[in-house]
């Protein structure tokens, strides 16, 4: 794998998590009386850093895997796996406890193997 | 019209939902699996050598079927608490491993391997623990719906 795929990847993976965290505050944001409007979706600018976190994401994970092996590169995005619960955790209040710690614990490692492999 | 009268009468649309999600978040998982095989296809096939139409459809097709992932994802969501849903999505693991191998040609060495099995190792704990601390996931939502948040009561249940 380049060094510029490495770099796309790990931008992939902050964006990502980004825009699921935006996206989970703009579903469950307590302010209206019909939480299944997609109309109040639509203008809600936390759902549309969503998308463009989704395009921009798209567009450097097609440029990564020009050289990079998908069996390398797509368990490497699993970094989101742990950073998603981390920042629900912080952002969101969502609970974390000790076993979901130890998953987070696992997922960094195993990321660090498939990066040497 | 008798049923629903038997059972109380908030819970039971909430049922209904539930079961829409959860479909909806096997499809996405689905449609994520394929989308990844077939980008990574379109990125060497249509992407290193000079575009022409063919190149175009085969990116348009690889996108598209990654979208259909997408929609399903948001209709998920809307239920599905994200502590929850995003883990689950770690079956697509399985799916694109055995993709680059058998159908992609890749070589899948014993450390790619280990590292792949520590994640989703490590996917699947975060998952259990989801229900293994329902007690503290409660707390969070009572702290939510007595701020003033109503809309996410649903979110609490977990199958």
């Amino acid at each position: 794998m380049t060094s510029l795929s490495w770099i796309e990847l790990f931008s992939v993976v902050v964006l990502g998590t980004s825009g699921q965290i935006a996206l989970k505050a703009a579903l469950v944001r307590p302010k209206s009386g019909d939480a299944s409007s997609s109309g109040r979706l639509l203008r809600d600018p936390l759902a549309w850093a969503w998308v463009g976190s989704y395009v921009v994401t798209t567009v450097l994970w097609l440029h990564a895997l020009r050289s990079a092996a998908l069996s390398q590169a797509f368990p490497i995005l699993g970094l989101q796996y742990a950073l998603v619960p981390l920042c629900a955790h912080w952002f969101l209040r969502e609970g974390v406890g000790s076993r979901r710690w130890a998953g987070i614990l696992l997922i960094f490692l195993g990321v660090a193997l498939v990066g040497q492999s | 019209m008798t049923r629903s009268t038997l059972l109380p009468a908030a819970d039971h649309p909430h049922v209904l939902r539930n079961w829409l999600s959860y479909g909806a978040l096997a499809l996405s998982i689905a449609f994520g699996t394929a989308g990844q095989l077939l980008m990574k296809w379109a990125a060497v096939g249509a992407l290193s050598g000079s575009p022409d139409f063919r190149s175009f459809l085969q990116l348009g097709f690889a996108v598209g079927v990654y979208c259909l992932g997408i929609v399903n994802w948001i209709i998920a969501l809307r239920t599905v608490p994200l502590g929850l849903a995003y883990p689950l999505t770690s079956l697509t693991y399985v799916g694109v491993l055995a993709g680059s191998y058998f159908l992609l040609g890749e070589t899948v060495g014993i450390l790619r391997l280990a590292g792949v099995s520590l994640i989703f190792a490590g996917v699947m704990l975060v998952v259990l623990d989801h229900n293994g601390s329902d007690g503290a996931e409660r707390k969070t939502e009572m702290r939510k719906n007595a701020s003033g948040g109503g809309a996410s009561s649903s979110s609490a249940r977990t199958p």
